[in-house]
């Protein structure tokens, strides 16, 4: 950015020797002494036969604020500060310019042209759409209606330079690309100077808080690892791991799901599961659930059925509990990325069995036995889901145990879920799932975004 | 085969004294020092949209036991299939289910069998790679191998497998079938209509989240592609869009 638009011009006029003054001027009236006028006619001098009341226009240096050529579109309608400076001299050459330009168009191109038609984006609210080409009433210029803005400048006497500034509002399609340029009237000819070509990205920023010793996160959610593999340049979308949060010690626990609220702590495993006397199935319920078939073993069979869903309710009820309290508890705010050790004995697939197969409904008398859980029919006393993670209110869990090429997956699976909470982009699908295999299908199908994918996360439809 | 194993073998070895675990062989790949991968298939010349079935040797080279879950139900066990030249595609043999409960998302994956080798022993399982992915093949020469990343330390890599995939008579009816089949997956969807239409131009079906009426629709092109196809499938047009289709 920033480029000098006359540059040998400017470098030729640098090495000159200033025109002698032909008659010691003895009073310059300088018109931009009236700091506020736009440019203005300057006041001349009276005196001097050979007057400086001419000016001489240096160069035009065109600023954009866009760091690293980009212009972070999370929000459609943000804008960007267009600057252009001209700096000029006083001179005595009839031939330089009575009178300061007035005024700097502002102009943009297309990179690569054309961008993108409005139709072809994600209409964010109905009417608005992220792309603007096509559109009629897109506004690009802050205050200005159509492709050229020309505001008034600002005259700097003192320091010899004009500055004419206005907001540039993009389109929001993560690929879309601009380049922009200043122009002012110099003479017959003009003055200008071009922006890079400034491209629209999104950002995703993950908020990460880990469990002492649980560093899943920091480990693999990298800003290296993730835009390596899985926001890669094409996806326009900007990977960022912030600070990373260290959970307190006081909230250090093997399993989420065991919390207590009322105690600060993990519920005691060792005990938790023990049949409670109304979850025990009695002697002659089990002898006739076992006994021959007929009435009362139906009978024996419905009544140890109750005792084990009311066992298995009382266990679901107290893992809600601490599945609803924990990140509260432990100071973690919603949108974030959280690493834990382990969900749930009952609810991770890699709690170790010790934890996770129990002892309750055990030998022959209860083979028959199952639970319904989330759909599956395990028996009470094995593991009841294969649980690798989860997300719960707005907060994506990574568990302990898996693989880091499983890891780096889960965390740009929900970091891509994220971006919808982060910029404008269609979902990818029913319960903002991919319905072909991609990186956002619910079965973890891919380890990239598909092309598919892709064009959802730069806001195309 | 046995000789390309040899040779993934003889090199990580042979590094590994040199201090490597995870080398490249002769053949510019990687292979595990614990876990070797074999992998063969039954057949040299499958054709589109069929069975294409493989057989996946996994060898314990170590002096210790080598657990591993069933590699048929674990996500880090993947497919590659590809070109010679260009990347693969690369699937997962299991899978990791996103499933949704209220404000609960969980990620689960399935039950799996732990498989335990003793030193230099042999699990082997036969997987039919055409049923389940028969969108990843083209005509043409296919090269399949097996990339295991379960061990964060050491991705095992086995030899690559050449497939020549052809189109021929028998491959429309199997296109039907994978188009009218209710439990295809949109990808295959997809890939049965592309691959008719390329014989039956015109021929189009619903492929992502279809509705009852969409099906039905989707049953009745399919009827309608089988009935030109069975008046058609000898005309000279017919068979050389099929040629065409192998080149």
């Amino acid at each position: 950015m920033g480029i000098v638009a006359d540059r040998k011009a400017f470098f030729e006029n640098l090495s000159k020797d200033p025109p002698p003054p032909k008659v010691e001027a003895k009073s310059l009236s300088d018109a931009g002494n009236n700091a506020s006028t736009l440019g203005g006619q300057p006041v001349g001098s009276t005196t001097s036969p050979c007057p400086q009341d001419k000016f001489k226009l240096i160069n035009l240096i065109l600023t954009v604020n866009a760091p690293n050529d980009k212009f972070v579109m999370n929000d459609p309608n943000r804008t960007f500060e267009v600057c252009a400076t001209v700096n000029y001299e006083k001179s005595s050459d009839p031939n330089d310019l009575a009178a300061l330009p007035t005024e700097v168009k502002f102009t943009f191109t297309d990179q690569p042209s054309p961008n993108t038609n409005n139709t072809d984006s994600f209409e964010y609210i109905s009417g608005k759409y992220l792309g603007k080409n096509n559109d009629t009433a897109a506004v690009f210029w802050e205050g200005h209606s159509g492709n050229i803005s020309t505001v008034p400048v600002t005259n700097d006497a003192t320091n010899k330079k004009m500055t004419g500034k206005v907001n540039f509002k993009p389109s929001g399609v993560g690929g879309d690309g601009y380049k922009i340029k200043a122009a002012v009237q110099n003479g017959a000819g003009e003055l200008t100077d071009e922006s890079h070509t400034i491209v629209v990205w999104r950002k995703i920023k993950l908020e990460a808080y880990e469990m002492p010793m649980q560093n899943h996160v920091s480990t693999y959610g990298t800003k290296a690892i993730m835009e390596a593999s899985f926001y890669t340049p094409d996806t326009f979308v900007e990977y960022e791991l912030g600070a990373i949060h260290n959970i307190a010690n006081t909230h250090k626990v093997k399993y989420i799901g065991l919390w207590s609220h009322s105690a600060n702590s993990q519920l005691n495993w060792a005990t938790h599961p023990q049949k409670l006397p109304s979850e025990t199935p009695t002697a002659s319920e089990i002898a006739d659930a076992n006994g021959p078939s007929g009435a009362a073993q139906t009978a024996a069979k419905a009544a140890i059925q109750a005792k084990a869903n009311a066992w298995r309710d009382r266990i679901i009820t107290a893992y809600t509990s601490g599945l609803d309290n924990w990140a509260t508890d432990a100071g973690v705010p919603v949108n974030s990325l959280v690493a834990i050790e382990f969900e749930h004995p009952k609810y991770s697939a890699h709690a170790p069995d010790a934890d996770s197969i129990t002892n309750e409904w055990g030998g022959s008398d209860f083979s028959w036995l199952t639970i319904d859980v989330e759909g599956e029919t395990p028996h009470p006393d094995d593991r009841w889901i294969g649980g690798v993670g989860l997300s719960r209110a707005n907060c994506a869990y990574i568990t302990a145990g898996d693989s880091a090429a499983a890891t780096k997956n889960t965390i740009a699976h929900e970091a891509g879920h994220e971006t919808k909470n982060q910029f404008k982009r269609k979902r990818f699908g029913s319960g903002d799932h991919s319905a072909s295999a991609g990186l956002m299908d619910p079965f973890g199908s891919l380890d990239a975004f598909t092309n598919d994918e892709k064009k959802i996360l730069r806001g195309l439809t | 085969m046995r000789r390309l194993v040899w040779i993934c073998s003889l090199s990580s070895v042979s590094l590994l004294f040199l201090g490597g675990f995870i080398v490249d062989n002769a053949l510019g790949t990687t292979c595990s020092t614990k876990k070797e991968i074999v992998l063969a298939g039954e057949r040299d010349v499958c054709l589109l949209g069929g069975p294409i079935p493989i057989i996946v040797r996994y060898i314990n080279h170590t002096t210790g036991t080598v657990s591993f879950r069933d590699p048929t139900k674990t996500w880090e066990v993947k497919l590659m299939v590809g070109r010679r030249k260009g990347d693969p595609k690369v699937v997962p043999f299991g899978q990791i289910f996103f499933s949704k409960k209220g404000d609960l998302e969980r990620r689960t994956i399935k039950k799996a069998a732990i498989i335990s080798l003793e030193p230099n022993d042999v699990y082997e399982f036969k997987y039919d790679v055409g049923h389940r992915w028969p969108e990843l093949f083209v005509p043409g020469v296919n090269v399949i191998r097996i990339k295991d990343l379960s061990d964060d330390a050491e991705t095992a890599l086995s030899n690559e497998f050449e497939v020549r995939i052809v189109y021929d008579r028998s491959t429309f009816p199997m296109l039907l079938t994978i188009a009218a089949n209710k439990e295809s997956t949109a990808d295959s969807l997809r890939f049965a209509n592309d691959w008719i239409g390329l014989v039956y131009p015109g021929f189009s079906i619903a492929t992502e989240n279809l509705t009852d009426i969409q099906r039905d629709e989707n049953r009745r092109r399919t009827v309608e592609a089988g009935a030109w196809w069975d008046a058609h499938k000898t005309d000279p047009e017919t068979l050389k869009r099929i040629e065409d289709l192998n080149w």
